[in-house]
Order: C-alpha cells, then sequence, then structure tokens
C-alpha cells in the first residue's frame, strides 16, 4: 500500500464559515470540516458517505480549493496547494475536475454541448476555439461518454436527465484529469440510469487511471464504486477504512447505525436485520456537541463520550476509526 | 358468482378501474396514466414503484382529483368506500381531501405554509372538517405532534416551518396528514429527500400508525429497498401502465419463476451490499418520449429479450401465478433465458 503514488493528501483540514454573532459579540462559525485526514492514492476511489450537513460536500470542494481552507494543509502530487492563488491554481484545474448533482442547474443553458465540453479546452489552450481539431475531440470524448457525436451541437434541455449527466462527465473529462470529485453525481438520475452512469465512471477509471472522491447518500452506490470509504459526521471522518472491512467489521456505532438502514430488497435480510434507528437529528455545527459529537444520538455513550474528543487512529490496517468505545456492538 | 364478486370487492376501502389521465398540450396528448387498476384494503400498504415520467404521482393526485389543466381524467372508475369519487362536486372533493385522504407530499420544505407556525397549520384541517375552536385545535395538534415522536410539542407548535430540519418538517406533514385520521394515506415519495438513518425513523412511524389506526397507506416511490421494507402489495409502473403486480413476498421472491424484465432490470441494477460483482447491469436507453410511444410493448425498445411480437403487438396484464400479473409476452424467466 505504502509503495503506491500519493494523489492527494489533507492534515488536520478545517473550513468554517462565518454566520453572525453572539448577543455577546462572539462571532460564530459553521464548522463545516473541523480536522479531517486523508490520504488518496493513484487509481484509487475513496467513497464518502453521512448524512445532509455532515460536510461531504464542503470537503470535496475544498479539496478542489473552491474555497480558502481555514486550517490544515492540501497537497496534491506532491505540491502543497493550500496558500496557491487562484490564479496559481488555474494551470492545476486541469487536472482537478468535479461532477455536479444536479445535471439540471450545471449546464449554461444557451450553451450548446460542444461548446460546454470544449469550453476549458478553450481556456487552457489546448485547441483553438472553432478549430476542427477541437471539434473532432469533442465529439470523441461524448463518445466514450455514450452520448452520439451528432448531438454536438444541441442544447442541454434537448437531453434527459442521464445524457446531461454525461455532458457533465463529458466536459470533466475532456482536459485529461487525474483527480475527480464526484459530488453525488448519480443520486438525481432514476435507478435504470444510474446504473449506466455508475458502469461509465468505472470504465473511464480503468482506462484513464483517475482517481475519484466519490461522494454520496447511497451506502449501497458508494459500496460498489469505491476501494476505501470515508464516514462523515457533523464536520469529521469518524471511520475510514478498506470498503471490505468497513461492511463486514463496521467499528463506529454511526457507521453500525447507518448500515443497518439501508433499504433492501431482499426480504430474508429485512425479516433478521436488527435494525438500529438513531432518535433524533443531526446537531447543529455552529455549536456541536462537546467530546465526542456523535454522543447526542449515540446508543452506547458513556460519561467520557461528553468530555473527551476521541483519538483518530488506525485499529488494522489501513482503518482508522475514532470512538471511545470502537468496535463495541450496539444491537 | 356476482354476489362473491361483489362481498370480495366490497372488502377493498379504494378500487381504482381503467383510470386514464391524460394532458392536451399543444405537441399532443400526453397520456400520463393509461388504463391503471389499483385496489387497496384498510390496513395494508399498497407501493407504486417506478421511474420518472411513470405516471405514479399523476395516479395520486387522479385519486384526489388534483388534475388540473391542461390534465383531464378521461377516463374509468375511483371507487372510495363504495362511493364514485369521479362523480363527486368539488365542494364534497374538498371534504375527502385532508379529511378522509390525506396526502404527505416528497419536498417537506415547499409544501408546509413558510408563514404560518406549525400549529396553525396543524389546526386547520381540525378547524375546517371537525368544526373544533382554535384552542381545542391547538391541543389536538400538540398530541399529533407528540404522536409522530416530535421532542417538545409544546415548543415546536410555535416555531416556523424554516426553523425546523428536514426529518421534523417530514413529520409535521405526518402529523398533518393524521390530524382527521383518514381512512386512506397517500404518502408519495415521502423519504426521498430524507437521510438513510431519518427515512428509518420515518419508516418504523408509518408502520406504527398503520396498525394503530388501520390506515391504508398508498405508497409511492422509485425506491425498489423502500417497497421490500414498507409494502404489503406492489404495482410497476412503467409509461402509465402496470406492468406487474404482486404482493411484496410474491415480486422480490427468489423462486417465483415469473417477473417482468423490467422489474428485473431495475433490480438487477441497484448495487447490492451483500453480493460483490465486477459491472453492474444495466437497462440500456432511457424511459421513452410519451409523445413518442413504442406501438408494441413499451418497455421492448430496451429490452434484451424483445421479439418482433413484442415491437408489433402490445401485451395484457396476465395473471402468471395466483395474485401475480404480468404485462409480458415472456413472463417466464427460465423460458426467457433460454431464448
Amino acid at each position: 500500500m505504502e509503495n503506491r503514488k500519493v494523489i492527494l493528501e489533507t492534515k488536520g483540514l478545517k473550513q468554517h464559515f462565518p454566520t453572525g454573532k453572539t448577543k455577546n459579540g462572539e462571532k460564530l462559525f459553521v464548522k463545516a470540516n473541523d480536522g479531517i485526514d486523508m490520504v488518496l492514492y493513484e487509481g484509487e476511489t475513496i467513497g464518502i458517505v453521512g448524512e445532509s450537513g455532515c460536510g461531504k460536500s464542503t470537503f470535496g470542494r475544498s479539496l478542489l480549493k473552491l474555497y480558502t481552507p481555514t486550517a490544515g494543509r492540501i497537497i496534491y502530487n506532491g505540491k502543497d496547494i493550500t496558500d496557491l492563488s487562484t490564479k496559481e491554481m488555474i494551470p492545476l484545474r486541469q487536472e482537478m475536475q468535479i461532477i455536479f448533482q444536479d445535471p439540471y442547474s450545471s449546464l449554461n443553458p444557451r450553451m450548446t454541448v460542444g461548446n460546454i465540453i470544449g469550453e476549458a479546452l478553450v481556456e487552457h489552450k489546448i485547441y483553438k476555439s472553432g478549430s476542427a481539431e477541437l471539434e473532432t475531440y469533442v465529439k470523441k470524448i461524448m463518445k466514450t461518454c455514450g452520448l452520439d457525436d451528432y448531438m454536438i451541437y444541441r442544447f442541454p434541455h434537448e437531453f434527459s436527465g442521464g445524457q446531461r449527466q454525461r455532458i457533465g462527465i463529458a466536459r470533466s473529462l475532456a482536459l485529461k484529469p487525474k483527480f475527480i470529485v464526484c459530488d453525488e453525481a448519480v443520486s438525481a438520475l432514476d435507478v435504470s440510469i444510474q446504473s449506466q452512469v455508475i458502469n461509465l465512471l468505472n470504465d473511464l477509471k480503468k482506462e484513464f487511471g483517475m482517481s475519484y472522491l466519490f461522494i454520496s447518500h447511497d451506502l449501497s452506490v458508494v459500496k460498489h464504486i469505491s476501494d476505501r470509504i470515508g464516514v462523515m459526521y457533523l464536520g469529521n471522518m469518524v471511520e475510514l477504512a478498506p470498503k471490505k472491512n468497513l461492511y463486514e467489521s463496521p467499528q463506529h456505532p454511526y457507521t453500525m447505525a447507518l448500515l443497518s438502514s439501508i433499504p433492501s430488497t431482499d426480504l430474508d435480510i429485512i425479516k433478521n436485520r436488527k435494525r438500529v434507528v438513531l432518535d433524533g437529528d443531526i446537531p447543529s455545527n455552529v455549536t456541536p456537541p462537546t467530546g465526542c459529537k456523535f454522543h447526542t444520538r449515540c446508543p452506547i455513550a458513556k460519561d467520557i463520550c461528553h468530555q473527551e474528543v476521541p483519538k483518530w487512529e488506525e485499529v488494522t490496517e489501513g482503518h482508522f476509526v475514532a470512538c471511545h468505545f470502537k468496535g463495541q456492538n450496539i444491537v | 358468482m356476482e354476489a362473491n364478486r361483489n362481498s370480495e370487492e366490497s372488502k377493498n376501502l379504494l378500487e381504482i378501474r381503467n383510470l386514464h389521465t391524460y394532458f392536451f398540450t399543444n405537441k399532443g396528448t400526453i397520456k400520463a396514466v393509461n388504463g391503471v387498476d389499483l385496489e387497496i384494503q384498510a390496513g395494508k400498504t399498497l407501493g407504486v414503484v417506478g421511474e420518472s415520467g411513470s405516471g405514479k404521482s399523476i395516479t395520486s393526485f387522479s385519486i384526489l382529483r388534483l388534475i388540473d389543466d391542461p390534465g383531464d381524467i378521461v377516463d374509468g372508475s375511483i371507487k372510495f368506500n363504495g362511493e364514485e369519487l369521479l362523480d363527486f362536486s368539488e365542494e364534497e372533493m374538498r371534504s375527502v381531501r385532508g379529511n378522509e385522504i390525506s396526502m404527505i407530499f416528497q419536498e417537506p420544505m415547499t409544501s408546509l405554509n413558510p408563514v404560518l407556525k406549525v400549529g396553525e397549520q396543524l389546526g386547520e384541517p381540525l378547524i375546517l372538517h371537525q368544526g373544533k375552536t382554535k384552542e381545542e385545535a391547538w391541543i389536538k395538534s400538540i398530541e399529533l405532534l407528540r404522536e409522530v415522536k416530535i421532542p417538545e410539542p409544546e415548543n415546536v407548535i410555535h416555531n416556523y416551518p424554516h426553523q425546523l430540519s428536514g426529518g421534523m418538517r417530514q413529520r409535521v406533514m405526518i402529523a398533518m396528514a393524521l390530524a382527521c385520521e383518514p381512512k386512506l394515506l397517500i404518502a408519495d415519495e415521502p423519504t426521498t429527500a430524507l437521510d438513510v438513518t431519518i427515512q428509518a425513523q420515518i419508516f418504523n412511524l408509518m408502520n406504527d400508525l398503520k396498525r394503530k389506526h388501520n390506515t391504508a397507506i398508498l405508497f409511492i416511490t422509485h425506491d425498489l429497498g423502500a417497497i421490500a421494507e414498507l409494502a404489503d402489495d406492489v404495482v410497476v409502473m412503467y409509461t402509465g401502465e402496470a406492468v406487474e403486480k404482486a404482493p411484496v413476498e410474491v415480486l422480490f421472491s427468489k423462486v417465483s419463476k415469473f417477473s417482468h424484465p423490467y422489474k428485473e432490470g431495475l433490480l438487477q441494477s441497484i448495487p447490492k451490499l451483500d453480493v460483490e460483482v465486477e459491472v453492474l447491469d444495466q437497462i440500456d436507453g432511457s424511459v421513452p418520449h410519451p409523445l413518442n410511444l413504442p406501438k408494441g410493448c413499451r418497455f421492448a425498445p430496451r429490452c434484451n429479450f424483445a421479439t418482433q411480437k413484442c415491437i408489433d403487438e402490445k401485451p395484457n396484464l396476465v395473471e402468471v401465478e395466483p395474485n401475480h400479473t404480468i404485462r409480458c409476452f415472456y413472463p417466464n424467466k427460465e423460458q426467457r433465458d433460454g431464448k
């Protein structure tokens, strides 16, 4: 594992957003990411799961430096990019791309598909605007992503949701990136279309050797596509493990609860499953609970969980978890 | 024989026969619901599953007669408690909506009134349908909130929707739908916008309520997993038609020989937690445009097993084994695979 090339690394990454003041004039912050350590190897897919508001999308965007991190470091391909200016980031943008969740709002309705996919290529001066080479290349990328090349002059509204998502993927791929953040890239799609796009993403990974950070709330999809999976709760990573370990021997009570809530189509599984239903909602990340942030909903929380923040520890090789009572059964 | 069937039918709380809901647009007639039959008994959950554009939501809107221009219910019958809803006047319908039949919508944020306090909107159906005073409605509202397991209902009742989380809002919606103890609850994608942990809470809640009040639930979703968790009977829809109908244990049975290729494809294209596969099975293509439907079997262009017959002729819903109907010329899995 250590011999593999690290493509991206974060060290104690924090992303806080200012949000007004208290009555005493004290500044308040939404602690969207609150100290995340992660290493992504070349050709690897890390899945990030967690409930809405846990900071998984913020994490993905911070990695691309779409925000300025509050603290911590981001190292891309051996280079510390934390303090790079927007201008200095531009050449790197070619290698780091994002696919957005909503294929309806992330494509400019007044641009043709050809222009949408080709825009960045022109911007990065790879091809000249309007050149025949550009058109040939865009058509080639469209084919790779399962879009017929005669559609190049069409506008986004002429496409179905699945096709639009392919346009979004083609746009990211056109630059031959090394690293792509897929932010809920298949969540808005129907089941039959979702599997087409997942297969496409996997094929492309094999062909071009890219690394993905695959953000999703759907644990079945994440399991299928990822090599390792990180579970986030309220701005922190609480567990990170190779997928086999995570699904077979989850260590954190939150992971266990998440896994037991996944709907299944197998009636035997439904009948025999002991479901852990967590009470309550995810707390506010402006004033998160003290100690372990999960203690307010945790079925096995003890006094120590209210006071001390659990350490981020490696339990078996590559399996990290932050919990005072890791591995304890919660059923 | 005739009498026998009547007594059989009278057990159904809701009975839809041959429902056709069309939308008359400039570009042509969209047949959103095209001859759907369904029935629900008291205390049972009927799951309706399908992708976008399958007509599942329009079916539920048709039951409450919430179809606006350019749409119209052009044919069929919707019998609720033995009465024909399609013959009701608009005024009579209003006494049914929110009273005997109520509905939970997908988007809890957009379906609650942002300028009314939780208590005010919860009380509205009670004042309207049950003639309660404001004070009585307020007290009953607190009780309802407690029933859907909202913590500190005395405080929450003074809140506005934006002060609540998505899960809490959906509970308020459910409390509102239950206010008049409806006989039928229509839940249109009630958990699609929610996280899995919150979804599990809502499923538990809906099951509890069904047991306690013997409410019938029409549960509409695109998620086969949710159907397996919650439904007693299932209808699979595709392009405005039912393509498969069966009790849940038959539909998801591993031993049944029969299934519709569309449902089979849907099941195979969901990643499973317990099975590891390299490549997911996929249904190629996409749902046909409603103005340009195939003339034979609607699923034929995407079906791996389609023959010339499927392209030319339209199959009917046929009972392939007791309680299991399928709209396909080749419903037998083994024979299909051998072909």
